[in-house]
């Protein structure tokens, strides 16, 4: 029987820079914002043509589809973190606020370092040096379909790394803490970068990315905690917020 | 009474998943009613590979999300529709 563990290779699954080729800046905004709409997966869209596929099913298919289309409604749904999570790592108190603080300044261990983390520093790198040469809404663009595109695509689809193929084609690799702690640091900094550039010159769809960087951070923030003490202190917290369901 | 979350908490934390992915599985069930969960957790009571499976769905269907990859997306329809097709045999 076939399983979802075998799926296409990866070099039939491309990432989206390699199915959108950038446009050169010659060719304008307008031009960009065509072409991304053009490939841009929308999740109403998506869902309605998985359902178009999985609602002819009957018997026990019929019993999986319904569940595969719910994880893809929930996958879907506004947030990609549930509510009630994001209430829970609200901080509210100053205590919670100088926690949160004090994790992001932990220290990170270059040695413990791999390749699954230190692509993120070049990204972060470049899209700091090429800020500085943003003089127009356009060249904002620009510079999130480059670099911001490129944390996000080689977080979710990684490329570099320890790499193992997984189901539907897709590559997983494996991260120590500190390649966990480097990819949140560099991942705040993404977010603090579009932050900047939607001030100053407005980003288009900018809280549907900051959404995207939102949950890369709250799942680089949960990682970079599963060992030893802190993993435990994950645990109790996954409790706690079990019980109040 | 356990509502269906617990239950399928419970299921999961049995399950092999990694812990930060049985969190972010868990994670993905606390946004839905709870009796929206049922026919999730009659599919995990009855056969438990269905948790690594569905987790792998998730997650494939989240890279296609987040990345926008309309060819993830259709190929991730694509062996759902293989998969159950061989369910109907």
């Amino acid at each position: 029987m076939k399983s979802f563990e075998t799926g296409p290779s990866s070099e039939q699954i491309k990432p989206e820079e390699e199915i959108t080729p950038e446009l050169p800046k010659e060719e304008g905004l307008e031009m960009r914002k065509a072409v991304a709409e053009q490939a841009e997966l929308k999740p109403e869209q998506a869902i309605a043509q998985e359902r178009s596929v999985l609602e002819r099913f009957k018997g026990k298919a019929k019993q999986v589809a319904v569940v595969l289309l719910f994880v893809s409604a929930l996958s879907a749904g506004p947030g990609m973190v549930g509510e009630a999570y994001a209430q829970e790592t609200k901080p509210t108190t100053r205590t919670e606020q100088v926690q949160k603080q004090e994790k992001q300044e932990e220290k990170i261990n270059e040695a413990n370092l791999t390749e699954s983390s230190k692509w993120s520093r070049g990204v972060v790198e470049s899209a700091r040096a090429d800020m500085k040469k943003i003089k127009t809404a356009e060249d904002a663009e620009w510079l999130v379909r480059t670099h911001f595109n490129q944390l996000v695509s080689e977080y979710y689809m990684p490329t570099k790394g320890n790499l193992k193929e997984g189901p539907y084609g897709i590559k997983t690799r494996d991260y120590t803490e500190d390649d966990s702690k480097l990819l949140l640091r560099n991942a705040q900094e993404m977010k603090k970068v579009m932050q900047e550039l939607n001030t100053k010159f407005g980003i288009e769809a900018f809280d549907k990315r900051i959404e995207q960087v939102d949950d890369m951070i709250k799942k680089l923030e949960r990682q970079s905690s599963y060992s030893g003490q802190k993993q435990k202190e994950a645990l109790e917290r996954m409790e706690k917020l079990l019980q109040q369901r | 009474m356990d509502t269906n979350f617990q239950k399928i908490k419970e299921l999961i934390q049995k399950s092999a998943l990694p812990l930060a992915e049985q969190e972010n599985l868990l994670l993905l069930f606390t946004k839905a009613n709870d009796q929206d969960l049922e026919p999730t957790l009659k599919l995990f009571a009855e056969d438990s590979s269905w948790i690594h499976k569905i987790n792998e769905n998730y997650k494939a269907k989240q890279a296609a999300l987040a990345t926008g990859n309309q060819a993830l997306w259709q190929k991730i329809v694509q062996e759902e529709e293989v998969q159950l097709k061989e369910l109907e045999r």
